[in-house]
């Protein structure tokens, strides 16, 4: 079958190498997009499903998370640009085919973000019809997750391309349909817990400046994270048994893989122990590793997939020129510093008392 | 080569890439000089100690947040997948050799973004006096200067795709992004920032409601399109100078005299706009305040419509200057790269994306044509739809007129790329059009 489809496989652009650490820069910044983009839409998620709780903190902290969101939407997209970017050096044959073959499906990502990311401003400024307003735009991100699934899908499985070709004009959207349903509630429950312990975190903030009732908000984020990182379990199940018998046969018998399989496994132990105990901080910091575990897992899934199939007719790599990395690394680093520096200036200025008189008063 | 062809009922990539392209450049210029224009307007604002101005320049930051940051925003990542889907090959070329020029622009875009987020959330801090004026207007200097340099890193790998220059390769990576038409193309698109952003500040200035300040900022405005217009007008005969083919005598190069129905009227609407612009800059500059608010409001936005043409106008003129290639000398407007055009004409165009056809049935020749079309027509081409629609350069002219019209190109017709693949399978896409379109 792989050799059939090699046919399929486009020629590939040369890697300005090395590779490695092509992955690691993408490692890390998927990572990033990804924890921003479960905070994002987790606490939209808790704000639409728990806007009638009967705890006033719950519905509280929800409601004053709602001006943060369309900002988590302008980081989440920009985030989403670097792993996008190191995706298509890595493995561009993959990834333009398989977009191409989801042709209006994959356009529309960037008109559903656009209407959720005004209908979240919209939300965040207006009363009336909030809760219709964050229910469509919640609608519209769970279907462009959908949409980027299934993307993901099909690029991993090159084998189910040539189902495209009866009806070339058809988008085909659902061609890895085994995997995208589970892989699209793992994504969800990821939401989910990660939603829970943005609203655990925010009630602690406050509990820590002396806002009084905190304690069902942290409670009810904490048991949101729980509930849904035991939920991965049985949806991890599911995943691990719509992959093919080879891919589950190299997660089953590589020894990195069985490393961070323990490492999920101990993480995800310790993450529920620590919320039973309230533990909000260290919980997020756990969290935070079993995403980035599970990226690595997905990683080395991909990197096994599209290897194989690609074997034979491998990407070239070639040196990139040392001043090259050196303006990478300025811009990188430079804009970090700039961020940290202006995050600091403003944070100096919030702690500033508001008692100060105005600068300008406007003359009479 | 060897991708899937798109094929998208009724709208051919090209119309899709104008589209989106046009009106994210325009917003994402806009944000580019807005940078500049809200900085030096704050700083006026509290030099005057001028509440108004600086009510004007908050109300301004709104704006800047919902429309340079989220559509301008989303637009640029829509150019990116709408380009993938068209031409794949030359956005891997691009992301191949210039993976580190992109990375780079990410990282000045997050800046961007976070530097316009920090100083919107804290303009009140600054108006209660909790913030140092000297300090909001760093975090606007910060934003001005994070979205300068995002505009310079994608101005290389855009201006390279017109003009190579001596690039020789992957290695050759400061040749390729300072190529020849770099730094005219830079001092175009920034002068093009700021006196848009001039023009958005005449808009919103006309809602000031004391006059005074209203006046005044309607003219300082107007003064940063006047300005910002003298550069962009020397830096586009820079521009034109700098491309291939410029001849003495001050001769337009040949890219852009061809007649084309695709290149002539925009290069015709660049010329007449572009003047016009200038002299509405000057009745805005010179005229506006003894005008009825009405008009001066008609009159904002006639000029700022025609800045959209004339942006428009450029950039499909720099577009199709490049014609017959997406990027010049490299890969063919079509996505396919010359040698491996060469290839498909030894080895067929036929990938194992086409299936399986016979030639020599009508069916077969049917089902090849649309895939061929699909390859080598559809990436500019529409089968209808409102832009570059095939059915009247083919209608009526029969299979055997096509076959000659395909046979001439990127020989007798060098605008167009030449058609790559076998004899038979020239006649299959010359068969399936003359089927699909017998006569007017």
């Amino acid at each position: 079958m792989t050799q059939g489809i090699q046919a399929f496989l486009p020629y590939a652009a040369p890697i300005p190498g090395p590779a490695g650490w092509i992955e690691v820069l993408s490692f890390i910044t998927f990572t990033a997009h990804l924890l921003l983009m479960n905070a994002l839409v987790g606490t939209l998620l808790l704000a639409v499903l728990r806007w009638r709780s009967p705890h006033a903190a719950v519905r509280q902290n929800l409601e004053d998370s709602l001006p943060m969101l369309p900002k988590g939407v302008a980081l989440t997209v920009n985030l989403a640009v670097p792993p996008l970017l190191f995706l298509q050096v890595l493995y561009g044959r993959f990834f333009y085919s398989g977009s191409i073959i989801q042709s209006v499906w994959w356009l529309g990502i960037m008109l559903l973000v656009m209407m959720a990311y005004y209908g979240l401003y919209l939300a965040a400024a207006k009363e009336n019809g909030r809760r219709f307003v964050l229910g469509i735009a919640t609608c519209l991100l769970l279907l462009t997750a959908f949409i980027l699934t299934a993307n993901a899908a099909l690029v991993l499985n090159p084998q189910v391309w040539p189902n495209w070709l009866p009806e070339r004009a058809s988008a085909l959207l659902l061609a890895g349909a085994g995997t995208v349903v589970p892989r699209f509630l793992h994504s969800l429950l990821a939401c989910m817990a990660v939603g829970g312990l943005c609203l655990a975190g925010l009630a602690t903030l406050r509990q820590n400046k002396g806002i009084a009732g905190q304690e069902p908000a942290i409670t009810q984020g904490l048991a949101w994270f729980r509930h849904a990182t035991l939920g991965q379990l049985a949806v991890g199940t599911w995943y691990f048994f719509s992959l093919t018998p080879q891919q589950q046969h190299f997660l089953l018998t590589t020894p990195a893989i069985h490393a961070l399989y323990t490492f999920l496994g101990l993480g995800m132990g310790l993450g529920v122990w620590l919320s039973l105990r309230a533990k909000v901080w260290q919980t997020v910091g756990v969290a935070a590793f079993l995403v980035a575990t599970m990226v690595a897992v997905r990683a080395l899934l991909r990197q096994f997939v599209l290897m194989g199939v690609q074997a034979g007719s491998m990407p070239p790599e070639y040196a990139v020129p040392p001043s090259v990395l050196v303006l990478f690394l300025v811009s990188v680093l430079g804009t970090f510093a700039g961020i940290f520096w202006a995050l600091r200036l403003c944070a100096r200025a919030y702690s500033t008392p508001s008692a100060a008189q105005p600068q300008h008063t406007k003359e009479a | 080569m060897n991708f899937p062809a798109l094929e998208i009922p009724y709208i051919n990539g090209g119309l899709l890439i104008a589209i989106i392209a046009v009106l994210h450049i325009f917003v994402a210029q806009i944000a580019v000089g807005g940078g500049f224009l809200l900085t030096f307007a704050e700083a006026k604002g509290h030099r005057e100690n001028n509440p108004e101005i600086l009510q004007w320049v908050q109300k301004h930051t709104k704006f800047f947040l919902l429309v340079t940051m989220v559509f301008g925003g989303l637009s640029g990542v829509g150019i990116w997948m709408v380009t993938a889907l068209v031409s794949p090959t030359a956005v891997s070329f691009l992301v191949s050799n210039f993976m580190y020029a992109w990375a780079s622009e990410w990282a000045f875009f997050l800046g961007e973004i976070v530097a316009l987020l920090l100083y919107a959330a804290t303009f009140s801090l600054c108006l209660q006096g909790r913030m140092r004026p000297k300090d909001h207007m760093t975090l606007g200097w910060m934003y001005a200067a994070f979205a300068f340099l995002s505009l310079v890193a994608i101005n290389g790998v855009v201006s390279f795709m017109l003009t190579p220059g001596e690039w020789a390769g992957p290695e050759d990576f400061w040749t390729g992004i300072l190529n020849p038409t770099f730094w005219p193309a830079l001092v175009y698109r920034f002068a093009n920032s700021l006196m848009l952003a001039g023009l958005f500040g005449m808009v919103t200035a006309l809602g000031i409601k004391g006059a005074p300040t209203r006046e005044r900022m309607l003219r300082w405005s107007a003064v940063w399109v006047v300005g910002s217009f003298l550069v962009l007008a020397a830096s586009a005969v820079w521009y034109a100078a700098a491309l291939p083919g410029f001849g003495p005598g001050f001769s337009l190069p040949p890219a852009l005299q061809r007649g084309n129905a695709d290149i002539r009227p925009f290069v015709e609407l660049f010329m007449v706009v572009t003047p016009l612009l200038l002299l509405a800059a000057v009745v805005l500059l010179l005229v506006l305040h003894r005008l009825p608010a009405p008009a001066r409001m008609a009159l904002v936005l006639v000029v700022l419509g025609l800045s959209l043409a004339q942006l428009g106008a450029f950039e499909w003129v720099r577009e199709t200057a490049r014609r017959p290639y997406v990027i010049y000398g490299k890969i063919y407007s079509n996505d396919i790269p010359l040698e491996e055009g060469e290839r498909m004409n030894r080895q067929g165009a036929l990938s194992p994306w086409a299936g399986n056809h016979d030639l020599a049935t009508a069916e077969g020749s049917m089902q090849a044509g649309r895939f061929l079309f699909a390859q080598q027509c559809g990436s500019c081409h529409g089968l209808g739809g409102p832009m570059l629609n095939i059915a009247p350069r083919v209608a009526g002219r029969g299979m055997a007129g096509i076959d000659a019209l395909l046979a001439g190109q990127g020989r007798l017709n060098l605008y167009m790329p030449p058609f790559f693949g076998t004899p038979e399978e020239r006649r299959a896409l010359a068969f399936y059009l003359s089927q699909m379109f017998p006569a007017h």
